[in-house]
């Protein structure tokens, strides 16, 4: 699946810390667009209000304001939207986080949970100056956790704790937290969890000030709640084309050429794509079938492409293993029923059923071209231009 | 003999009795009768295509020398599968599953690095086929035909397609092997390059890479420091694929320019590899070896019974 549907909000994270006794800074509430021009939400103390969207400095573009009035709410809730659209930020604002400002004073500092693939390992990165500070002084110390391995994670802390400088009578504390965000990020089946800043207080609390999180979408399945929160977020994505991705979960890369890439399997089909582009094509939408997909997906799919405008090439590369050239064949013949399209069809079909396949769509329908041959096949498909 | 498996191998089938084991166990059961037992806790169903099922690999192994296990558990369950493979040192663990979480993995692979009895190919792979002699996966078996060539790939379609034009060249294969594509697998490029250089059956490598991970840089550290006597010829996907998107499997995302195509195909020039960026290419850069060796057999015939 893709990034921009993997995430979790701000406040859908903060509500699962919550959960887990993590502090998070007090009177969170979720505030909507109409709350805040009928006058329903009162501040009447400092207060900080936050866009929940799923985009990186939002202070640095505005998306954060600090409040104390309820004057200055409305104004703020504004200027924030004139932000959003300024930007151009491919999502709907659908609520803003308002809670209150922590006046106590603190150090704060930067914690990021992520998977390190290449090593197989939890890596847990940590930088002494956190806040918008980060990345202009980013000095930081990564430390790596073997997950069935309890000792590997307190000699991270400790080197954690040297880097962070933390005091010595609030290193029990920070252990707790750092034992109890390692245990929530496992938990929840996450792929990064990020908490910049948190602040240790001058009163030796810990309090995460932000947070920011990837999901494994492969354990949405004994995930509830992760799953009613990414429901939620694919309805604030503003382009339709990726709601119909991730609400089909289809493996679909929207780019900006003519020809639709479509194979059964992800090395087939980038290789088909490398051969298009040198054969100087341009790819408009790059499409992994996969190899159990149902009938169902298949015609979604092909519902996708037909009827995006900018399409008006598919090169169809099917290689059967698992996977019937006949379900291809079929569903094609099915969509083709409800389509008087001029969109070309160029199909190569191998492996299983493949020449009974052919024969279901031949002579019917003269947009599609069978070829077994990929590079005549794609010298074909490039000659029709964008249109 | 030939690397992994072979004409000997006997094998289990893990989740033989559901939903995809029931269906795409067939192939490797009738290829060369080398599963000789299926697993599944499920006490009702005894035996499936003349096989017998056992309730866990333990009642097996008791009374069976088992070399190979073929796993078609579904993801919520096969993270229990693989680590009871592991516990009962079963040495050749083929995960064809695509979707195990990451956190499974991440146990899986620590278990792995805790024992040396077992290794682990996949997940998300079409197996392993040793060609005439075993398949253990869901590999189309007639796009194959016996000879030298040795093909290791993460891309389980683009195994099909090589060997097909291989196939077609009259060029035959020895071992065709699918590591998998997922971002964490069991076995990574080495380990397989290591068994081919000590098969005298292969006597040419064909190494299918892609953008992501790390592997085929993890190949070239490798083979800077190991001499490897027979050619490797590389091609690696996704040339053209835009930074940070999935292109298809979970494993094919270049998150930076350190995990592109062109990244990967310069460290595998440098280690000595023999580098294509056309498919096609592929059989005329083999020609071009054959010439140059004496006793290269294109295809071999099937070994007798």
């Amino acid at each position: 699946m893709h990034d921009y549907e993997s995430f979790l909000l701000e406040f859908q994270i903060k509500e699962l810390l919550a959960l887990h006794n993590i502090a998070t800074p007090p009177n969170r509430r979720l505030a909507y667009l109409l709350d805040i021009e009928k006058n329903k939400t009162q501040i009447d103390h400092p207060c900080i209000i936050k866009a929940q969207l799923p985009v990186n400095n939002r202070l640095q573009y505005g998306l954060i304001k600090i409040i104390s009035s309820n004057n200055e709410l409305i104004t703020a809730s504004k200027k924030i939207l004139q932000n959003i659209f300024k930007y151009k930020y491919p999502y709907t604002l659908k609520h803003f986080l308002i809670e209150d400002l922590i006046d106590i004073p603190g150090k704060e500092h930067y914690i990021c949970f992520s998977v390190d693939i290449n090593q197989a390992k939890i890596k847990i990165s940590v930088s002494y100056y956190g806040g918008k500070m980060v990345e202009k002084y980013s000095l930081f110390c990564e430390t790596h956790v073997d997950i069935n391995t309890p000792k590997s994670l307190y000699e991270c802390i400790s080197k954690i704790s040297s880097h962070l400088k933390i005091n010595n009578k609030l290193k029990i504390t920070f252990k707790n937290y750092i034992i109890s965000l390692f245990n929530f990020f496992i938990y929840y089946d996450l792929r990064m969890l990020e908490i910049n800043p948190f602040i240790i207080t001058k009163n030796m609390d810990i309090i995460c000030l932000d947070a920011k999180a990837l999901v494994d979408n492969s354990a949405l399945f004994r995930q509830p709640i992760i799953t009613k929160y990414r429901q939620q977020n694919i309805k604030i994505l503003k382009p339709l084309i990726y709601k119909q991705i991730l609400t089909n979960n289809i493996n679909y890369v929207p780019m900006r050429g003519n020809i639709a890439c479509v194979a059964n399997g992800a090395g087939l089909a980038m290789s088909t794509m490398d051969l298009i582009y040198s054969a100087g094509g341009k790819i408009g939408a790059f499409v992994d079938i996969g190899g159990g997909s149902s009938t169902k997906k298949i015609t979604t799919i092909f519902h996708m492409l037909l009827s995006n405008s900018n399409i008006n090439t598919i090169v169809l590369n099917i290689f059967g293993g698992i996977l019937s050239c006949l379900k291809i064949t079929k569903s094609i013949l099915k969509i083709l029923q409800d389509y008087n399209d001029t969109t070309d069809i160029l199909i190569r079909l191998n492996g299983k059923d493949a020449q009974k396949s052919k024969t279901t769509l031949s002579s019917k329908h003269k947009n599609i071209v069978f070829e077994n041959n990929l590079t005549q096949l794609i010298k074909l498909a490039t000659l029709k231009k964008r249109l | 003999m030939s690397i992994l498996i072979n004409k000997n191998t006997i094998a289990i089938c893990q989740g033989m009795t559901g939903n995809m084991g029931k269906i795409y166990s067939r192939l490797s059961l009738n290829y060369n009768k080398n599963i000789i037992a299926g697993i599944s806790p499920n006490k009702k169903i005894k035996i499936i295509r003349h096989i017998p099922i056992y309730q866990s690999i333990k009642k097996i192994t008791a009374n069976h020398k088992i070399d190979a296990t073929l796993i078609f558990v579904p993801p919520y369950n096969c993270k229990r599968a693989i680590l009871e493979a592991i516990k009962n040192k079963i040495k050749i663990i083929i995960c064809i599953t695509e979707g195990i979480p990451i956190r499974d993995m991440l146990e899986i692979k620590s278990a792995l690095q805790l024992q040396n009895k077992s290794i682990l190919i996949g997940p998300n792979t079409p197996g392993i086929i040793t060609v005439n002699e075993c398949l253990l996966g869901i590999m189309p078996p007639n796009i194959f035909t016996r000879g030298n060539i040795g093909i290791v790939s993460r891309s389980g379609t683009l195994i099909y397609e090589v060997a097909q034009l291989l196939t077609k060249a009259n060029l035959g294969q020895s071992t065709c092997v699918g590591i998998g594509g997922d971002p964490i697998i069991g076995t990574n490029f080495n380990k397989i390059i290591q068994f081919f250089e000590k098969d005298q059956k292969t006597k040419i490598i064909i190494l299918v890479g892609e953008i992501g991970g790390n592997l085929e840089e993890q190949l070239a550290s490798h083979l800077e420091k190991h001499i490897t006597s027979k050619p490797i010829i590389a091609y690696i996907a996704g040339e053209n694929a835009p930074l940070k998107k999935q292109m298809g499997h979970a494993g094919a995302v270049a998150y930076n320019k350190n995990e592109t195509a062109a990244n990967k195909r310069k460290a595998l020039k440098k280690a000595g590899c023999i580098i294509v960026k056309n498919i096609y290419d592929i059989p005329n850069k083999i020609e071009e070896i054959i010439i140059q060796k004496s006793n290269f057999d294109r295809t071999l015939k099937p070994p007798k019974r």
